[in-house]
């Protein structure tokens, strides 16, 4: 009976560009957080290991505090953590790891993979058939060698590889690193731990890969989660079970708004989201002016409640009605010019003549309310 | 609108109520000097509209010095066909009252309803004031101030715009200039008045291209990095897959072996390099020999050349003695030739000497017979002179004679002892009672003879001998002497002396008497130029000569009777000298060749002999074999050099030693650059991973991440201004164009009315109005363009005239009531203009009331209406 926890794409020091500084700093940060996170679930569920496939760094030249938070973000669990490298931190001459283990940051219970072969844990019972890249890109199945590994008998075989699975995963994979969707099956494997796709994916009875804990995309694809395996014995098939560990989920919302109830809509579409979220919201059609002003202020309230909202309205048209131009006195010529941008707007879908639009419908009303005043 | 009456009461100089009544519909002039009233009337009919009746600001319309005074103003007007009247009270008792078709409004409301109607506004607080005015600020002109149009424009732009627009159906905008001004006040944070990025959009563009740059810089370093570990990699692999099992070794242990092979090939090369000498030598041997054997055969053929000499000189030498009696001969017949010659010669002489003589005698006889004619003259003369003549006769001497005996004399004493020096002897010693015949001469006893000339020895009993003295030095001696003692025998006969001595004697006897004798004859010649002594001494002189030269020929031998010509003989002789000369010497060379023919020819035989003797010897023989034997043990042993030097180039040529020597370099090289590769990477794997180690610590993916992160902040924060600022520009370049529309549609019925008038005073011309309908630009057909404030003051009144009225016909159209008032106006036009002007006037004046204020009723006498005069219409009332 072996439980052990599947984790994988941690891509500790990846750092978040599209975000406001202080966003970002916080997503970044709550990678390593995540990683405190698996520790006290494996201390938790009392696992007998936990095996990371790959891409524990999101590069190789992070700085050294970086390296040393990361492994002591591991200190709740002291149970062995085996790790993999994968593309993003492959064992290269110079690396990561080689760094890490220089600065003597790396704590006697992880265990690092750093070339091919066979790893035996005999206190586990448990054979571990690494595969770690050794290259940043290779076209090679590095999983091959396993068909050929042998282990001391007794011991249960689970493969630790990181790369794409050919002809399973969608073509926008990360690496071009191929892995034979057989390999458990001819390596004769109770169990392949994968990593490199970010969401949660099986492949077949005895293949997974975990995702990554934390995510760090708008890719609806089931991240966020590490895996519970538990094999009974060699020729068991293993009980996997996903376990949700991920802070902040990140949420792309599109939304298609033409009347003032499709603001209403949307409103309760984002007050379902969970807290603490990163959405992406992508509007698009024709409001008129309350409508508009009705999103704008629906938009600043959800901000407060998740962690980053970034918001992308250029497709969206502001088309002022006959009462909006009426109550703001938009008469006589300007009363032309709102109407040649209204038809520049809509026929030529252009987002300069909408945001020009948009600054003469504040003008003319702040105008009025002066005037009113 | 047309102002019906005014009345006025307790206005400046208009105490007393005072009516203007019956106004008409065009125009109404009034004319009066200055402070007849003009501008008070003016001044009170603005104030009337202008003014709040509550207003205190109207105290200079009380009469001067009175401030209790309450002016009071009363209009009557018709407006639309009906009657409204306007009753003003200022200062105390205000009121205001306004009769309208409708009713009669008070106070604020009616003012109000004013206002509205004739489109102007009151101020806030205190006197109203130009900005108030409108329409009515317009159209009413204070004096000079026709010329000032913008202002007035300006006032009355919005109710003029409102007016246009309401007459265009609604295009002008109420909020438009207001929302421009703000547009431009945004577009200002971010843009240039010319629509470029301002210093804030620079700067925040400038941001944006310095952090992508930051960002480029950060990823080449990355790149750089990464580069950096794949060498390490690339090193670290090529050391433990090359360098482990160090293979220089190897290659060392193959140069070591490839110079051992190296080695024995050398020593087989000095092997070679010393039988080749060995041979050098065998050749040079045999060479050497050869030569020997060479010079044997080309003894055999000089000793033929030495016996081919031998025959040709013993040929050489009896060829020279055949010679030999021809030679002789020749010598023999020039001997005796000369011999003949000598003889002929002393014949010659003495034939000659003959002939001489009979000449003289003949010569002297023939003298002695003219000397005989003469001397009987010249007896007397000659008496002194007889003695000397006789003495003298005795002593005739012939100098010519003495000169050849004394250089026969001197001749013949060198030849002399020429002759003792060279002559041989013959020194003899003869037996008592012996004798010899030596050239005819016996000797006996002892002695001694020069032997001069051939000389002839009889030994009686014996035979004779022949000397011939040696050298012809001696001979020709002999022959000189002989030459020389004829000479000097003949010499000496002709001086009829024996020796030298006594002809000299009687030379020197001879001079000193003919000195005498001529010493005589001159004193005779003196005294008897033919003196006869002289001829007797003559004659007997010439006796004298005929007796001695008879004696001479008689001393000589007679001769032959023709005797050879003594010059022709002595040519012979000498002839025969040179001939005899060239014999001997034909002789002595003949017999000196003849002796070195004879020395030759014994050289040669010698040589011959010498040669042949040793061409002949054993020793010779037995040598020329030893040679060729020789020569043949040297050909045997260069065979077997030869053979044995090939066989070691074989051996070295199998070797090879410049391959190998390029094999030791090779496999040396090889093994001291991979040894030296091995080296470098090491060195190389230890440098990268310091700098690498370095670089690590560094965080290089953070920093670019956070670069990137300021990056794309920055970019976005561009992008977002960058597109307001376009939207900005956008928009307000759509609000102008927008407003440039609608004013150019509004220009265009203003346009129109100003072109009307201006057709009057400019044919052609035309006047542009702005944006704000203002007048800019007038552009005359000869003059061209010119803006207002450029034209002469007079052309800027008439244009302000033009304008006003131009307005007003716009008005008109739009409805809106119009009153013309021109207070003093056009007083800087010239007549000709002012003519034009008056036409415009009238013309205007048949749309809209106008009332016309001057001082100069002569100027506008033909303006078509009476002039009413203030001052008449004053003192009427």
């Amino acid at each position: 009976m072996l439980t052990f926890l599947h984790t994988a794409d941690w891509q500790i020091g990846r750092q978040y560009n599209r975000f406001e500084a202080e966003d970002a700093a916080i997503l970044a940060d709550a990678r390593l957080t995540t990683i405190e996170r698996i520790a006290e679930l494996a201390a938790t569920e009392r696992v007998d290991a936990v095996l990371v496939a790959g891409d524990v760094f999101d590069a190789q030249t992070v700085s050294d505090r970086i390296i040393h938070r990361t492994f002591d973000a591991m200190k709740a669990y002291a149970g062995p953590w085996i790790m993999l490298p994968g593309n993003h931190d492959a064992a290269l001459a110079e690396s990561v790891w080689t760094r890490a283990q220089r600065l003597n940051a790396v704590p006697s219970n992880v265990h690092l993979l750093l070339t091919p072969g066979s790893y035996e844990f005999k206190e586990l019972g448990v054979a571990v058939l690494a595969a770690p890249l050794t290259q940043r890109q290779t076209h090679a199945d590095l999983t091959v060698p396993f068909d050929n590994l042998e282990t001391s008998s007794g011991l249960i075989r689970i493969g630790l590889a990181h790369g794409s699975v050919s002809g399973i995963l969608p073509d926008s994979v990360d690496s071009p690193n191929p892995i034979s969707p057989q390999r458990a099956q001819t390596a004769g494997l109770s169990y392949l731990a994968l990593g490199d796709w970010h969401g949660s994916k099986q492949i077949d009875e005895r293949t997974w890969y975990s995702g990554t804990p934390e995510p760090e995309r708008f890719r609806n694809n089931d991240a966020g989660n590490v895996l519970k395996v538990t094999i009974a014995n060699a020729q068991d098939l293993p009980k996997v079970s996903q376990i949700p560990i991920a802070q902040h989920y990140w949420i792309e919302h599109e939304a298609t708004l033409t009347v003032a109830s499709d603001v209403d809509e949307l409103k309760r579409q984002l007050e379902a989201l969970p807290d603490r979220s990163v959405l992406n919201i992508r509007l698009q059609g024709q409001l008129d002016l309350n409508s508009h002003q009705a999103l704008q202020s629906l938009l600043s309230a959800i901000s407060g409640r998740h962690r980053s909202v970034q918001v992308h309205q250029q497709s969206l048209q502001l088309v002022p009605t006959a009462e909006d131009l009426a109550a703001i006195h938009a008469d006589g010529y300007v009363g032309e010019v709102i109407e040649s941008l209204k038809q520049s707007q809509q026929q030529a879908d252009n987002e300069l003549a909408g945001e020009a639009l948009m600054i003469l419908a504040r003008e003319l009303q702040s105008l009025e309310q002066e005037d009113t005043e | 609108m047309k102002l019906t009456q005014l009345v006025v009461q307790d206005v400046r100089q208009f105490r007393q109520p005072f009516t203007l009544n019956n106004l008409t519909s065009g125009i109404n002039l009034f004319v009066g000097p200055n402070e007849s009233g003009k501008s008070t009337l003016v001044s009170a009919i603005r104030a009337a509209f202008f003014e709040r009746y509550k207003s205190n600001a109207v105290k200079d319309l009380q009469p001067w010095g009175d401030s209790a005074a309450t002016p009071e103003v009363s209009l009557s007007f018709e407006w639309q066909g009906q009657p409204w009247q306007l009753d003003k009270r200022f200062l105390k008792r205000q009121r205001c009252d306004l009769k309208t078709p409708d009713g009669t409004l008070n106070g604020d409301e009616a003012e109000e309803q004013l206002a509205e109607l004739l489109g102007y506004r009151f101020s806030g607080r205190g006197a109203s004031k130009a900005e108030n005015w409108g329409i009515p600020g317009l159209l009413w002109v204070e004096q000079g101030q026709v010329q000032n149009i913008n202002q007035p424009v300006d006032h009355a732009s919005a109710q003029l715009q409102s007016v246009l627009s309401e007459q265009l159906g609604g295009v002008a905008s109420s909020q438009g200039d207001a929302l421009i001004d703000r547009i431009e006040a945004q577009s200002r944070e971010l843009l240039t008045a010319t629509g470029q990025p301002n210093k804030y959009l620079k700067s925040l563009i400038q941001a944006d291209d310095d952090a992508q740059a930051d960002v480029e810089a950060k990823e080449a370093q990355l790149r750089h990095y990464n580069d950096q570990v794949d060498e390490l990699g690339r090193l670290t692999q090529l050391q433990s897959e090359q360098d482990r099992n160090q293979p220089w070794l190897a290659m060392r242990e193959q140069a070591a072996q490839a110079r051992q092979q190296l080695d024995e090939a050398r020593q087989w090369q000095q092997q070679q390099d010393n039988q080749t000498q060995t041979l050098n030598e065998i050749s040079q041997q045999i060479r050497l020999t050869r030569e020997r054997l060479q010079s044997f055969a080309e003894q055999s053929a000089q000793l033929e050349q030495r016996a081919l000499a031998r025959e040709q000189a013993a040929k050489k030498y009896s060829a020279c003695e055949a010679r030999k009696p021809a030679l002789k001969k020749t010598l023999e017949s020039a001997t005796r030739r000369e011999q003949d010659a000598r003889q002929q010669a002393q014949i010659a002489r003495q034939a000659s000497r003959i002939q001489q003589l009979q000449q003289e005698y003949d010569q002297l006889q023939g003298q002695a017979g003219q000397l005989e004619e003469k001397l009987s003259k010249s007896r007397a003369l000659n008496s002194t002179l007889s003695e000397l003549s006789q003495s003298l006769s005795g002593l005739v001497v012939d100098t010519d004679a003495l000169k050849t005996l004394r250089a026969c004399e001197q001749k013949l004493s060198e030849l002399k002892i020429q002759q003792a020096a060279l002559a041989g002897r013959l020194t003899f010693d003869l037996q008592d009672g012996q004798q010899i015949e030596v050239n005819g001469d016996v000797l006996s006893g002892q002695g001694e003879q020069a032997l001069l000339s051939r000389t002839k020895v009889d030994i009686a009993g014996v035979g004779s001998m022949t000397f011939e003295p040696g050298g012809h030095d001696l001979t020709d001696l002999e022959r000189q002497t002989e030459t020389m003692t004829a000479r000097r025998d003949a010499a000496l006969q002709q001086l009829a002396v024996d020796t030298l001595q006594q002809a000299e004697r009687a030379a020197e006897r001879h001079r000193e008497i003919t000195q005498d004798i001529h010493t005589q004859r001159e004193q005779l010649a003196f005294y008897a130029p033919k003196g006869i002594e002289d001829l007797i001494r003559e004659q007997q002189q010439l006796q004298e000569c005929l007796g001695r030269l008879t004696e001479q020929r008689q001393e000589l031998p007679d001769l032959p009777d023709r005797p050879t010509d003594s010059i022709d003989a002595e040519q012979e002789l000498d002839d025969a000298g040179h001939s005899l000369k060239q014999a001997e010497a034909d002789w002595n060379a003949f017999q000196l060749e003849l002796a070195e023919a004879h020395q030759r020819q014994v050289n040669a035989d010698n040589e011959w002999q010498s040669l042949s003797d040793q061409l002949t010897s054993p020793e010779r023989e037995s040598l020329k074999e030893k040679t060729q034997n020789d020569l043949i043990d040297l050909q045997a042993r260069e065979a077997r050099f030869k053979q044995d030097i090939e066989q070691l180039q074989a051996k070295i040529s199998a070797a090879n030693p410049v391959l190998l020597e390029q094999d030791i370099q090779r496999l040396s090289q090889s093994a001291e650059s991979l040894e030296s590769d091995a080296r470098e990477r090491s060195r190389q794997i230890d440098r990268l991973q310091t700098l690498l180690e370095q670089a690590g610590a560094t965080g290089l993916a953070e920093s670019l991440e956070d670069a990137r992160l300021i990056a794309h902040q920055a970019h976005s924060r561009r992008v977002e201004l960058e597109r307001r600022a376009n939207a900005l520009a956008l928009l307000l370049d759509e609000l102008r164009h927008a407003r440039h529309r609608l004013t150019q549609k509004l220009q265009a019925p203003l346009q129109k009315h100003l072109n009307h008038y201006l057709a009057l005073l400019f044919p052609g011309a035309e006047l542009t109005v702005d944006d704000q309908l203002r007048p800019s630009q007038l552009h005359r057909i000869n003059t061209g363009d010119a803006s207002m404030d450029v034209l002469s003051y007079g052309a800027q009144e008439q244009m302000g005239l033009i304008c006003r009225l131009a307005y007003a016909d716009l008005l008109k159209e739009a409805g809106r009531p119009t009153l013309i008032i021109l207070d003093d106006a056009l007083v800087h036009s010239d007549r000709e203009r002012l003519d034009q002007m008056k036409r415009i006037l009238f013309d205007a004046a048949t749309r809209h009331q106008v009332l016309l204020f001057s001082c100069h009723p002569e100027n506008w006498r033909d303006l078509g209406v009476a002039a009413r005069d203030l001052q008449a219409l004053k003192a009427s009332q």
